[in-house]
């Protein structure tokens, strides 16, 4: 169990990290927020490195350098910006840490910087010798291509087993997280006087129509059971002079989508609206879904652990995409869960303190208590 | 006459009268003022955009028998088409079909005709018509200009226009609530609420392959406040413009009102139609006189885009738009033809020396 001392610890350490205004475009303040985990480290006699991507940075710290991490954390320190200026003041009342990113995901970080320090000390005491890793970005919110997918891509580590606390419950596991696909539409007609329509084409009607085809294969999912691919209609935009017929016409379309299947039947929905409506259609974002086998050794290896600890982790489905996706490819069973808290990205964001220490309980308990016995397995 | 009637027009061409140029606008007027000694010229001036009234006779009548109304403003152009170029029997120039050649023509047979007539007849020489026509024919009817029987010289290819549609100009809110993208049953999409109201235009008024004379309704503009992919649009506009025929004019509102049921409707202009009957004695006289210049019946024709003759609507006006052969109005390539020009000359004089 956890002392008083480690849990003062805890909440200051995610105090300290609600103050950084970590806001998208705050790349100074990031880098200074990854300096301070970087001397906390440091005062831990723990090395690390902080890189920078495009004004990007993150820190990557490892037990031993250039060999394959046992489990590695991964988290993001950026958050989006609140119109709140108080926000960045955390404060507690009634069990609860308020503030921007107290949930999205100062605390899981606080958490895994602190969890990684006492695994550390564990290592070097010769009790496991487990190599954990730690790994904190910094463009999460806009897309995680100069963090996390640029380690990846680069193959600047291998990983058995990932913590990224950024999705799923204090007492569920998210096991799938939805793909992402985005795409510009756009139309192309003639233009014509508005005074007579027929010698013109409406680029905004053809638009329309494309859209009204396309929602058909996919309807609006009415409530959050409806594990089903998804369009939103982001954008829409067309036409000049109010007495002109227009000419062109484009579209923003974010799916959402679960698997192969589903991709495909996107694709083959968009290929048939290009041909019939003559609409062109480009790919902005494409993020892969993740799965998770709830059979997976370590999915089974928390479970456990989370049963010690009295909860009885149920597994759920997750409609948004986060930076797991850029994992998808590497096929490594991620754990997705977090404590309580708000729902993300509002101005009263907060955290269950009672619920953060058990998840900090759970993840130490699960990286090194028995991680022995798990690689047995 | 001939050549006088191309002279003045050349001369008209040749003055860049767009609505960037307000001292152009003057400059033209100022012309065709020149033009007219002996008649009376009252002024009017609005927002810089002149316009004059002409008449013979010291003080305006209550009511004139007719009225010529010719706009003298055109759209922009390349600079060389305000230097007028003949060629072919044809004359090129900005304006020259819309419409310098016309009002050449029809200021040229008022003022031969106008001062010996026993009847009112007046002269409407404007520079607004291309931006909507308040500061010109709105502002003289509001001033008591009155008729039973405008003829504005606009190119027809000698058709006459008895009837022409109105307008409507109208932006179309939607409201809904934003949400993520990834979990849109907790908002409400604005842009699908607009799809069920371009779904109801598309019942309503379905898109013509072809000319028909019907109400019309073109999806000019749509645009939403939100720029990024996953979020649910919590906005949505659209622009539309609409021509409505005359025999749609008191059910168009209701119509529209039905229609997007539940959405703000915001009115930019509601423009009346024109419509002339056929049983207006002026318009008679019209037909018989374009028969009788050039041996052909005269070609009714319904116009899909309004002039300044609607105007006269709101007071109980008719008219109707008639003018020469051109073609390549508020393109590179205007031009219109010479010989019409005298036709349309002699026609307008025989119509105005037939009133007795």
């Amino acid at each position: 169990m956890v002392t008083a001392k480690e849990k003062k610890e805890i909440i200051s350490v995610v105090m300290d990290l609600i103050r950084f205004d970590t806001s998208t475009g705050n790349d100074k303040t990031s880098k200074e927020c990854l300096s301070y985990v970087k001397g906390k480290l440091l005062r831990n006699k723990i090395t690390s490195r902080i890189t920078v991507v495009k004004n990007h940075y993150s820190l990557l710290s490892t037990f031993k350098p250039n060999t394959p991490i046992d489990y590695l954390f991964v988290g993001h320190i950026d958050v989006v910006p609140s119109s709140n200026p108080q926000a960045y003041q955390p404060f507690i009342n009634k069990g609860k840490i308020y503030g921007r990113g107290a949930i999205d995901m100062k605390s899981e970080v606080g958490a895994m910087i602190l969890s990684y320090i006492q695994a550390y000390k564990k290592y070097k005491k010769s009790e496991s010798k487990l190599n954990i890793g730690i790994l904190l970005t910094s463009d999460e919110e806009i897309g995680g291509y100069d963090g996390l997918k640029h380690y990846v891509d680069q193959n600047f580590f291998t990983a058995k087993c990932v913590i990224l606390p950024d999705s799923g419950h204090a007492d569920s596991l998210t096991i799938a997280e939805k793909g992402v696909f985005q795409v510009r539409l756009d139309s192309t007609g003639f233009a014509a006087h508005g005074s007579r329509p027929w010698q013109g084409e409406n680029a905004i009607e053809k638009l329309m129509f494309a859209l009204g085809d396309l929602k058909k294969n996919f309807p609006l999912p009415k409530k959050n059971k409806e594990w089903v691919a998804s369009m939103n209609i982001g954008k829409i935009e067309g036409g000049n002079a109010t007495n002109s017929v227009p000419s062109r016409a484009c579209s923003h379309l974010d799916f959402r989508y679960r698997n192969d299947d589903d991709y495909s039947k996107i694709i083959k929905a968009l290929d048939e609206v290009k041909k019939k409506y003559d609409i062109t259609y480009t790919i902005v974002l494409s993020g892969k879904p993740v799965s998770v086998n709830p059979k997976d050794k370590y999915i089974k290896h928390i479970c456990k652990i989370g049963k010690e600890y009295g909860i009885n982790f149920k597994f759920e489905y997750a409609h948004g995409a986060s930076d797991a996706r850029h994992l998808s490819n590497l096929n490594i069973p991620i754990i997705m869960f977090r404590p309580n808290g708000s729902e993300a990205h509002d101005d009263n964001e907060w955290v269950d303190i009672e619920s953060l220490i058990q998840f900090y309980c759970i993840i130490s308990s699960f990286i090194s208590n028995n991680s022995r016995h798990i690689h047995k397995i | 006459m001939e050549n006088e009637i191309v002279d003045l027009t050349k001369k008209l061409i040749s003055i860049e009268s767009t609505d960037a140029h307000k001292d152009k606008l003057r400059e033209v007027i100022d012309v065709c003022v020149k033009e007219l000694e002996g008649y009376t010229i009252e002024k009017f001036n609005q927002n810089d955009r002149p316009s004059v009234l002409v008449y013979a006779g010291k003080t305006r009548p209550k009511q004139f028998d007719v009225i010529f109304n010719a706009h003298l403003d055109v759209v922009s152009a390349q600079e060389h088409q305000f230097h007028p170029q003949e060629k072919d029997g044809k004359l090129y120039g900005r304006g020259a079909s819309d419409m310098k050649g016309g009002a050449a023509a029809q200021l040229l047979s008022f003022k031969e005709v106008a001062k010996n007539s026993p009847r009112a007849i007046g002269l409407q020489l404007v520079t607004d018509e291309e931006i909507g026509g308040y500061d010109g024919t709105y502002l003289q009817i509001n001033a008591g200009v009155r008729t039973p029987f405008v003829v504005a010289g606009e190119p027809t290819d000698f058709g006459v226009g008895q009837k022409a549609k109105g307008v409507i100009w109208m932006n179309v809110k939607a409201k809904g609530l934003v949400a993520h993208g990834a979990y849109q049953w907790r908002g409400e999409s604005a842009i699908l609420k607009m799809k069920k109201a371009i779904d109801a235009i598309e019942k309503e008024f379905p898109v013509l392959e072809k000319e028909e004379w019907r109400t019309t309704v073109n999806i000019a503009k749509i645009e939403t406040s939100n720029t990024t992919y996953n979020k649910v649009p919590d906005d949505c506009t659209m622009k539309l413009d609409i021509r409505y025929i005359p025999e749609d004019w008191k059910t168009i509102k209701p119509k529209i009102e039905k229609m997007f049921e539940g959405l703000e409707l915001e009115f930019l202009e509601f423009e009346p139609p024109q419509v002339t009957s056929e049983t207006n004695p002026y318009f008679k006289q019209l037909l018989t006189s374009i028969e009788s210049v050039s041996g052909q019946k005269a070609n009714i024709v319904l116009k899909h885009g309004a002039s300044d003759v609607r105007h006269f609507s709101r007071v109980e006006g008719e008219g109707v738009e008639f003018g020469p052969i051109g073609a390549g109005l508020h393109s590179d390539d205007e031009w219109v033809d010479i010989k019409s020009l005298s036709t349309y000359y002699r026609i307008l004089k025989k119509f105005l020396e037939n009133l007795k």
